[in-house]
């Protein structure tokens, strides 16, 4: 008989330290039926090398912490500043519900289970901060995460919406898969916020992007946002040169012709699959069978690795080329 | 399964059907049987955490020697720790089986958390392993702990090995601590107040253990992993006998081969493939054995990637 994994959540880690905590008692009251156990420290869990990151996946666990070291971080390169300055992420959540294939997070942490912070409002605190010492900021929130995937029982996109809505010099990116609009459709849309969906052919979702909402979805999330007065943008990122990419790409492009939203989006941005060498090594132990994690074998102009593809560049190329006529060269990013 | 005392070991005898077992070398009495058509091997360690975490670490040495590999390689093993603690006066009651979701040293001292993968229907809880019976009562805290002497031995041993994904602890509660506790009970008046609910808490807590071996048996990612490994290896080693690579030159192909298995929906195909290439007989020359391994490389890159389907379903909150 098959053995059925644990649902997601069915255990919830909670440091002594702040077991009483307003966002933890919240989390108690919202995941009910969880098993709580107290802990020291959240390292005690995600920090194991001894914790297999295929088996948590297929029964994560979330684990609630105080966030002790750096609030906010400076970006790397990796990631596209879409032309704005100062460009900086905040880890509101540490890892993510979805279960990409690519996914660099497999190689920065440990542990595939979810690690909530308490001290959000100490973050946000750092931003207004920042945003005050460099006149404008730009900063991704769900980089680290999938935020919108939890909003139903977090709320932290809604929380991080209200608590920035008045300092419009900083500039909010949230990253998502989700399609799930409809906890945010009751807020009035913010200025200085923006919706970025990550979409791939139905083909890529359906073969690398294991647990997450399908294209289809997705776009009607999208739809929603931007009819309801948000900022989007749209991220075709990471490029997959595998199968018949330019069939797969250009169904792509095709269902959001339909779509006919590319005016009313803020900006798009493409990349091909990337992810720098140690983040690599982690993640090719944690991911022994993956195609795609021990296929990176060749390197880009950044020391990057990079899938081998001979079409890789002409992928990208092409994808540039499509995107620009869509939306214009100002609007465009390349990652 | 590992327990301390022959008694606690006795149901796991009687439910797999077990005979002693040799293991040379293992100065530890073991027992193999089968159960619900699984092989099941119970190892005796004696009481306290030293005795059975070296229990633990010989046994575990031995079969990781016969079954080699690490992370998601190694062998899919469940180390299953089950025996009796106590519990302080009205926290538990005597003769309930619960599973630990964390192991501690002492009171105070370091965790390991279990990873728990498949369900268990009854209660689960913390369990501290001591040094000697507990009789003191600590104030009173939220959480409800038992208090055993081996499982965070046999913890230390699974993950210094392995990982916590491989562990699972269960304990029955033998007796209470506390002024209106069971002191003056012997431990063979304890053992026969709770023998028969020790039987029932030990056959709950095995299937849980055997569900617990087929989530790690049955991880579609492992075998995947194990195949593309395994043929990885062997033609690394007939490349490496046919062209006399360099170290790195054999890393920089298993990469390469890994990568271009990985993206094979079906190994058999390149498998076939491979094996109808003309292989050269050991080259000599150093430039032709270059262009050789050049050509190969080219050989592993130049087909595209073929389908293969991953999704597991879909899941949104």
């Amino acid at each position: 008989m098959p053995a059925s994994a644990l649902p997601a959540f069915s255990h919830i880690y909670i440091e002594k330290a702040i077991w009483n905590h307003p966002r933890a008692e919240m989390v108690r009251r919202r995941f009910s039926k969880a098993q709580f156990v107290e802990i020291d420290r959240a390292g005690e869990l995600t920090g194991r090398k001894s914790s297999l990151w295929s088996y948590q996946k297929r029964a994560p666990k979330l684990v609630v912490a105080a966030k002790s070291s750096q609030l906010l971080y400076p970006c790397s390169d990796v990631a596209p500043d879409f032309g704005y300055k100062n460009f900086y992420y905040a880890v509101p959540m540490q890892n993510c519900l979805y279960d990409c294939e690519y996914c660099y997070l497999q190689g920065m942490y440990t542990s595939a289970h979810l690690v909530l912070f308490v001290n959000q409002e100490e973050m946000q605190q750092a931003v207004r901060e920042k945003t005050a010492e460099l006149g404008e900021l730009y900063l991704c929130i769900a980089y680290d995460n999938d935020l919108l995937a939890m909003e139903g029982k977090l709320g932290l996109v809604a929380d991080w919406v209200e608590a920035l809505r008045e300092t419009p010099a900083a500039t909010i990116e949230v990253r998502t898969k989700s399609a799930n609009f409809a906890p945010l459709s009751k807020l009035a849309p913010p200025s200085n916020v923006i919706l970025a969906w990550t979409l791939s052919p139905p083909e890529i979702v359906e073969r690398f992007e294991a647990k997450t909402p399908g294209l289809e979805a997705r776009l009607r999330a999208a739809s929603q946002a931007i009819e309801a007065g948000w900022r989007v943008r749209f991220c075709l990122d990471p490029l997959l040169p595998v199968g018949d990419w330019r069939e797969a790409y250009s169904g792509l492009l095709a269902r959001l012709d339909q779509a006919d939203l590319w005016d009313r989006l803020d900006d798009a941005s493409y990349g091909t699959f990337r992810m720098n060498k140690d983040y690599l090594r982690q993640a090719r132990k944690a991911r022994p069978e993956s195609q795609l994690i021990q296929g990176a074998t060749a390197l880009d102009e950044r020391g990057l690795h990079i899938l081998p593809h001979p079409q890789l560049g002409e992928l990208m190329d092409w994808i540039g080329t499509e995107l620009t006529r869509r939306m214009g060269q100002e609007r465009v990013f390349q990652t | 399964m590992v327990c301390a005392h022959p008694w606690e070991g006795q149901p796991f005898q009687s439910m797999a059907k077990m005979r002693p077992l040799e293991r040379p070398g293992l100065p530890f009495p073991c027992f193999q049987g089968v159960h619900n058509e699984t092989v099941v091997e119970l190892l005796l360690t004696g009481a306290g955490r030293s005795r059975a975490a070296i229990a633990v670490s010989g046994w575990l040495a031995q079969e990781l020697s016969r079954r080699p590999g690490t992370g998601l390689l190694a062998p899919p093993l469940t180390v299953a720790n089950f025996g009796t603690a106590g519990a302080y006066h009205g926290d538990w009651s005597v003769g309930q089986t619960l599973l630990a979701f964390r192991l501690k040293s002492g009171t105070e001292g370091e965790s390991v958390f279990p990873e728990r993968l498949v369900a268990w229907p009854h209660q689960e809880t913390e369990c501290r392993t001591v040094d000697s019976p507990m009789r003191e009562v600590l104030p009173k805290e939220s959480v409800r702990p038992l208090f055993d002497m081996e499982a965070f031995g046999a913890a230390q041993a699974v993950t210094s090995y392995l990982s916590t994904s491989h562990l699972v602890v269960g304990k029955c509660v033998l007796d209470t601590i506390g002024p209106e506790g069971d002191q003056d009970l012997d431990f063979v008046a304890l053992r026969q107040r709770c023998e028969a609910a020790y039987r029932e808490g030990a056959q709950h807590f095995l299937d849980h253990a055997l569900q617990h071996q087929r989530f790690l048996e049955q991880d579609l990612r492992r075998q995947r992993a194990l195949e593309v490994t395994s043929f990885t290896e062997e033609c690394v080693a007939q490349a490496q006998h046919s062209l006399g690579l360099t170290v790195s030159q054999s890393r920089e192909l298993s990469q390469e081969l890994k990568g271009r298995l990985s993206s094979e929906a079906d190994l058999s195909r390149f498998i076939e493939a491979w094996q109808s290439r003309p292989i050269p007989q050991e080259i000599s020359d150093k430039q032709a054995r270059q262009r050789a391994l050049a050509e190969l490389r080219n050989w592993l890159r130049g087909e595209p990637f073929t389908r293969q389907t991953k999704r597991s379903v879909q899941t949104e909150e």
